[in-house]
């Protein structure tokens, strides 16, 4: 097939009309003040296309902020569950390579002891488009976790900026190849490549610390007082973890009145005070800079221990939201440093 | 600089306070909180017009309230922030260390302009400190003004239901991270009322009722003790305009009781006192 090519105006066209669909979900970025979300379109949304990255992820698609699994309704002969709604399919527009390199590894982990079916499910279903990075900050750092800003992980179309308007096209997977086959009438337009873009390449994202020797860190220096001075500034919220492509976490709650109820799956957050507080009072991870450990041990230690992976992208949102100035990069940098350093 | 810089380090070398809670650089037209127990470390104390963290919330983190001395950099309206603990019993005074600064201005959370609550601060030179550091700032207004907010005007024009739409709108995108909450200085609660769960006060799911629930909630226990300092907007990820009913209530708790909060010590919050003369017209 010739090149495809689709610009502003197209893709908002695109996009305004697979919402018309009430069959299916569609995602976009929305712009709220000074910064892009990936946000459910409706009607009235108000397409942006000129962003450096969404200050959330993807995974506000796949992985809805709360969910419900479960629906009852109690009569005189008992219990009878109710039909969940079904899943619909999704197409989720404007992600970064460092959002749809997430899919793989959350599925590893949703498709592990217990099949998760409702993101698995989801993840059957959606059209991942994904926009190539055209900039980058001081917080990115995708390529020391293998990825790359032109990462095609976890997309089925890969978007390329060519001008200050509009992208080529590339379908990743059949589910794309079908996408851009079935919306050809929107990949048509006709752009001339401009100069200067792409305006970064995957040397401008140097690679800046070895995480197999932050694995061997992590490992040896649990108690290390250097954890206290990485946390001291957490303040315990779940910012961090809620705009986090990968932080999987979540609680489940029931509301229920005497005659019905629904089961709910809601986002929950391991950098959370209450988050390991048992029944009988104590706290395992009682202080902030203990929650905040775990929240880097998870990602660079435990999860390739169980998946074979670091569950962390690079994508550097976790540090720009957080207003404690509570920075991923720094704290992996001066791991790095301590492990070369220490030789363990 | 050189002054903050000096006292902190006699602070911390004299062992007068095991922690030092201040401002670090963090990159051009950045300001970040800096703790700090070493006194080589003060060097890196910075102090300018990015430094907009209320660093006094920290004094509530259990590790540090644990600690027997603390020392806290603050602006005049961070100190009201401390103000309103000591009356709340929730700050032991001779436990801390106000290194109170006099300030003209922060900038707006994006750096372009000067923050809105600069525009009618009344605590330009530092209310209650152990030092002051820095120039006195000539106030550009009285103690005794009245301060009335445009956009809470604008938005008081509204009907009814637009007012619900917009609201609905708005915190139809909290994603109930609470980093709101856990920035506030003044949510100190060891267990908000969010966090119990038998029975389940408020619904914890991130829909329009319970975001309601919750953004209610919080504004409510803020009423009459929020010091407007504007931490709670600034760290929402959602971009919610959390101020716009945080200053409405203040305006309330002004007009109803001739009260603003977090600059008197001496004076009792009208939410925890009770007056036989009260007409308590409301209960019925
Ligand atoms: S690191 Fe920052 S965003 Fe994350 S929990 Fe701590 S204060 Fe919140
Ligand atoms: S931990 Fe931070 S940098 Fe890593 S994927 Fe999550 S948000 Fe991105
Ligand atoms: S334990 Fe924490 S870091 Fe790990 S997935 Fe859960 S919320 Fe994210
Ligand atoms: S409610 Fe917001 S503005 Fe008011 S004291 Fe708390 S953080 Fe500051
Ligand atoms: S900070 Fe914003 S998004 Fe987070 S709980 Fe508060 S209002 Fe909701």
């Amino acid at each position: 097939m010739a090149e495809q090519y689709i610009d502003y105006d197209k893709a908002k066209e695109m996009l305004g009309n697979l919402t018309k669909n009430s069959e299916i979900e569609v995602f976009g970025p929305v712009k709220k003040g000074n910064d892009t979300f990936i946000s459910k379109l409706n009607q009235n949304s108000e397409l942006s296309f000129d962003y450096f990255i969404t200050v959330n992820s993807i995974k506000e698609a796949l992985l809805p902020r709360f969910e419900p699994i479960l629906k009852y309704r109690i009569n005189h002969n008992g219990v009878t569950l109710e039909d969940l709604p079904p899943v619909k399919p999704l197409v989720v527009f404007g992600g970064r390579p460092c959002d749809a390199s997430s899919l793989p590894l959350m599925k590893k982990l949703f498709n592990w002891d217990f099949k998760d079916e409702f993101y698995l499910e989801r993840l059957k279903k959606v059209i991942i488009i994904t926009i190539a990075c055209d900039e980058m900050d001081e917080n990115c750092f995708c390529t020391s976790v293998g990825g790359s800003p032109r990462n095609e992980t976890g997309s089925d179309v890969l978007l390329e900026r060519v001008c200050s308007t509009g992208w080529k096209a590339k379908a990743i997977s059949e589910k794309g190849k079908n996408f851009l086959k079935e919306n050809s009438n929107f990949f048509n337009a006709k752009l001339t490549p401009e100069k200067g873009y792409p305006k970064i390449a995957e040397k401008d994202i140097p690679v800046v610390f070895d995480s197999k020797k932050i694995k061997t860190w992590i490992e040896n220096n649990f108690e290390s007082p250097l954890w206290e001075e990485f946390g001291a500034n957490c303040l315990s919220c779940a910012a961090c973890t809620f705009v986090c492509p990968t932080c999987h976490c979540f609680d489940i709650t029931d509301d229920a009145s005497m005659w019905k109820g629904v089961r709910t799956k809601n986002w929950d957050a391991c950098t959370l005070p209450y988050f390991t507080k048992h029944a009988s009072g104590h706290n395992p991870r009682s202080q902030s800079y203990q929650r905040y450990r775990q929240r880097i041990s998870h990602k660079y230690s435990y999860y390739i221990d169980l998946f074979g992976q670091v569950s962390c992208t690079g994508c550097g949102r976790c540090s720009r939201v957080c207003e404690a100035g509570v920075n991923i990069l720094d704290i992996l940098k001066r791991i790095d440093k301590e492990a070369t350093k220490g030789g363990k | 600089m050189k002054e903050l810089i000096a006292k902190a380090k006699e602070l911390l070398m004299n062992k007068e306070v095991d922690l030092l809670i201040g401002y670090q650089s963090a990159g051009e037209k950045k300001a970040k909180p800096l703790l700090i127990k070493n006194p080589d470390d003060a060097d890196k104390l910075v102090f300018n017009e990015y430094c907009l963290s209320n660093l006094v919330t920290y004094l509530n983190r259990p590790d540090i309230k644990a600690l027997s001395k603390v020392a806290v950099v603050a602006k005049g309206c961070d100190i009201r922030a401390i103000v309103v603990l000591l009356s709340e019993n929730q700050l032991v005074r001779e436990k801390i260390f106000i290194i109170g600064m006099t300030c003209d201005h922060v900038m707006s959370p994006d750096g372009t302009e000067e923050n809105i609550k600069c525009s009618y601060c009344k605590v330009r030179n530092p209310h209650l400190a152990d030092v002051v550091i820095g120039a006195p700032i000539d106030e550009r207004i009285s103690k005794e003004t009245v301060v009335r907010h445009e956009d809470i005007e604008e938005f008081n024009k509204k009907t009814k239901e637009e007012k619900w739409n917009f609201w609905k709108e708005e915190l139809s995108q909290c994603i109930r991270c609470y980093a709101c909450r856990q920035v506030c200085p003044l949510c100190y609660c060891e267990r908000c009322i969010v966090d119990f769960n038998n029975p389940q006060w408020i619904d914890t799911r991130s829909n329009p009722r319970g975001n309601f629930a919750w953004n209610i909630v919080r504004a409510l226990h803020l009423s009459g003790r929020c010091i407007d300092c504007g931490e709670c907007e600034r760290v929402c990820p959602a971009n919610i305009p959390l101020m716009l009913l945080n200053r409405s209530l203040q305006e309330e708790a002004k007009d109803k009781f001739d009260w603003e909060a977090g600059f008197d010590p001496e004076a009792q919050p009208p939410l925890t006192t009770f007056r036989k003369e009260d007409d308590e017209e409301f209960i019925r």
